[in-house]
Formats: C-alpha cells, sequence, structure tokens
C-alpha cells in the first residue's frame, strides 16, 4: 500500500508520525544516495558519514521543509551535495563542484567498439575507477543521472549551473568513460 | 539489460543502466541507526492532538474502538436532549425525591418510642408475611393509644369481677410504664382494685 504512494506524501505521512512511511521512503532511495555519495568522493567511510547526516536532518529538523516545485529525490540529493561540499570547505580543499572549466576537458572520443568494453566492464572495480578518472563536475552530473535518475533540467536547478553546461559535462563523462572502459586493462589512460 | 533512461546521448543509457546495475548498498547497521533515529525522532516529537487522532484512526484496530465510542456518546447525546425537551419529566423525578427522603426521618422518630415487647403484646399477631420486627414497628399504634387500650382491658377484667387478673395486669402495666406510675388514672385503678378497708367492714358490721 505505501509502496505505491509518491516520495512527497510518504515524507508527509512521516511527518505525521508514521514510521513506516519513512522506511519505505529511505528503501527507495538509499542505494541511489550512497552509490552517488560514495562515487562522488571516493571515500566510502566519508560516504557513510555524509549519507547519515542527511538523513539525520531529514528525520530531526521539521522546519526543513521540501520546496514546493521541487521532486523529493532531487531535494534529497541536494542536501548530501551541500553537506559534501561544507564537509570539504571544512576540511580546507575547495570545492571542485563549482568551480570548473569545460573546454580544458574536451577530449577526443576514443574509437572503441561499445560491446567489447561493455563486456570488459563488468567488473565494478573496473568502473569505479573508470568514474573516479572524471573531473569530480562530470562525475557529479553522471552520478546524478545514473543514480538519482533526475533529468538534465533537475541537475541545473540542483548544481545552480545553466542547463546547457550540465548537458555538456554529461556528454564528455559519457564520452570518457566509453573510452576509459573500452581500453584493455592495464593500459596508461591520459585524460 | 533494462533500459531504465531515455537516451538522449549516444551511448547514454547502456552506460547509465551499467553504473546503475552495479550501484552498492550501505551497511546495514549504517540502515540500522537511520531507521532507529527516525522512529527515535518521532516518538520525541510532541505532535498536536489532531495529528495524533488522525495516525490512531488510520489503524483499523482502532477504527472500531473511534466508532464504538462515538456509537455511546450519540446515544448519550440524545438521552440528554430528550430530558432537556421534556421538563415535566423531570420535576416529577424531583418531586417524589424528597417525599421518600422525608418520610425516612419520621419512621425511624416514631420506631424509636416503641419498644418491640410492648408491641407484641398490644397488637394483633402479625400476619405471616410481616415477620420482619422493624417493619412491624413502623407500622404500630402509639404509646398513648395502647396504655389507654391496657387501661380499657384492666377496667373491663374488674367489671367482669375477675379481680385477681385486673390487678395482675394493672401492677404489669406499671412496671411497664414506670413514669406514668403515679398517674391519677393508675392510682384511681389502682384504690379501686384493692381489698375493701377494715373500717368499712366495721361500718357494715355497725350497720347490721
Amino acid at each position: 500500500m505505501l509502496e505505491q504512494r509518491d516520495d512527497a506524501d510518504l515524507l508527509r505521512r512521516y511527518r505525521r508520525g508514521d514510521t513506516e512511511a519513512f522506511g519505505v521512503l529511505y528503501a527507495r532511495h538509499r542505494v541511489g544516495l550512497y552509490s552517488f555519495l560514495k562515487g562522488l568522493c571516493s571515500d566510502a567511510q566519508l560516504a557513510e558519514e555524509i549519507f547519515q547526516e542527511t538523513w539525520l536532518s531529514l528525520i530531526r529538523s521539521d522546519s526543513q521543509q521540501q520546496p514546493e516545485r521541487a521532486r523529493f529525490r532531487s531535494w534529497l540529493y541536494q542536501i548530501a551535495r551541500h553537506r559534501l561540499i561544507d564537509h570539504w570547505r571544512r576540511q580546507g580543499r575547495a570545492a571542485p563542484l563549482e568551480s570548473f572549466d569545460e573546454s580544458v576537458h574536451d577530449q577526443p572520443q576514443g574509437d572503441g567498439e561499445p560491446e567489447a568494453w561493455l563486456q570488459a566492464s563488468q567488473d565494478r572495480e573496473r568502473l569505479e575507477q573508470a568514474l573516479q578518472e572524471l573531473p569530480e563536475e562530470q562525475r557529479e552530473v553522471f552520478l546524478l543521472r545514473a543514480h538519482a535518475e533526475l533529468e538534465l533540467a533537475e541537475i541545473a536547478a540542483l548544481t545552480q549551473v545553466p542547463a546547457e553546461t550540465v548537458k555538456s559535462r554529461l556528454r564528455y563523462a559519457l564520452a570518457k568513460l566509453r573510452r576509459l572502459l573500452a581500453a584493455p586493462l592495464g593500459e596508461e589512460v591520459c585524460r | 539489460m533494462n533500459n531504465r533512461f531515455d537516451s538522449r546521448l549516444p551511448g547514454e543509457a547502456e552506460l547509465l543502466n551499467l553504473y546503475h546495475e552495479t550501484a552498492e548498498a550501505p551497511p546495514a547497521a549504517l540502515d540500522a541507526r537511520i531507521l532507529a533515529a527516525a522512529r527515535q525522532a518521532v516518538a520525541e516529537r510532541p505532535q498536536p492532538w489532531y495529528q495524533r487522532l488522525l495516525a490512531a484512526l488510520s489503524q483499523p484496530r482502532h477504527s472500531l474502538a473511534f466508532a464504538s465510542l462515538a456509537a455511546v456518546a450519540l446515544t448519550v447525546g440524545l438521552l440528554g436532549r430528550d430530558l432537556l425537551e421534556k421538563p415535566d419529566a423531570t420535576r416529577e423525578l424531583a418531586a417524589d425525591a424528597p417525599a421518600v427522603t422525608a418520610s425516612a426521618p419520621v419512621m425511624e422518630r416514631f420506631a424509636e418510642q416503641v419498644e418491640p415487647r410492648e408491641l407484641a403484646r398490644a397488637l394483633p399477631a402479625p400476619a405471616p408475611q410481616m415477620k420482619s420486627a422493624p417493619a412491624a414497628a413502623r407500622v404500630a399504634p402509639p404509646n398513648e393509644m395502647r396504655f389507654e387500650l391496657a387501661l380499657q382491658e384492666i377496667r373491663a377484667l374488674q367489671a367482669d369481677g375477675r379481680l385477681e387478673e385486673a390487678r395482675e395486669r394493672l401492677a404489669q402495666l406499671r412496671e411497664d410504664y414506670p413514669q406514668r406510675r403515679w398517674q391519677p388514672q393508675l392510682e384511681a385503678l389502682q384504690r379501686s382494685l384493692e381489698p375493701a378497708p377494715a373500717a368499712t367492714a366495721g361500718e357494715a358490721a355497725g350497720q347490721d
């Protein structure tokens, strides 16, 4: 019954005290959010910390209301992203997600056969390695598409960059991943 | 491989699906911590009364209880309204109540004046269904009446020439009513029942 309800309704029910609704909402987004954070920061411990902070902020703050026009999914990932950027800033690291020049990373596409690299890329470790080869801005857009299943316009709103920039980042990310995964194992990859 | 994504860029859907299907779940301990925190937050959160009511009503087992409670409340409300709309009924009830309560002290005072032993003597034998002494006491005649009846009985014995019985009955009466022992009626009756004095006998002999 609850599984049929949308995210916003489940959140409203939880706000009224229905913990089962929260369970359904959490089950729906736990894998995607965790994979997004782990792929973005490439640190399992940090990913767990930000993941927990994100959910706890949702749980404990009644005043933190979902914007009316935003999907819950987009709002949830936005909270997580802000938490991660705050963490990086506290660590003295510049927020790379906000300062990125697309033209620097414009690389020609590789010529690998899709079937070949798909076959070769079944290894999760290799997928992860290829993902980490992406610039963080491209990786973020790709992860938001792959795990949050957001539309380009939603990603643009979430990251506060123009939609054309999002589309460009995604195109570069796809091209580079395709090239990295098609390359034979152990081959040095230049960015 | 399922295509979850609308392919807008060349090769996008395949790559997105590839990463989506190899996504990693958070550790079970992390799941447990978050779910426990969610439950605890709800337990600690003060809920407005209408939200608690809605949450309770959404549970089927509480719906039946609420329906029963509503039915009882409705019944009580309708009965109350009927009484308000019929003031005569309430007046009748109010009028009856003092009468019942007022009669009780009177009967109590009356019963205190009567001794059971006197009642047994003065009244006819009670009917079998009236065995209860306190109940009989509450309907007994007053003392004055029984005293007068006893006097009449003694005078009747005297008139019949049953003087010995009359004396015994008089002695018993004076014993039963010590406060009236020296009343003129009893004194006169006592004297009339006493044996004739010697002077009287002498006068009678002189006349002879």
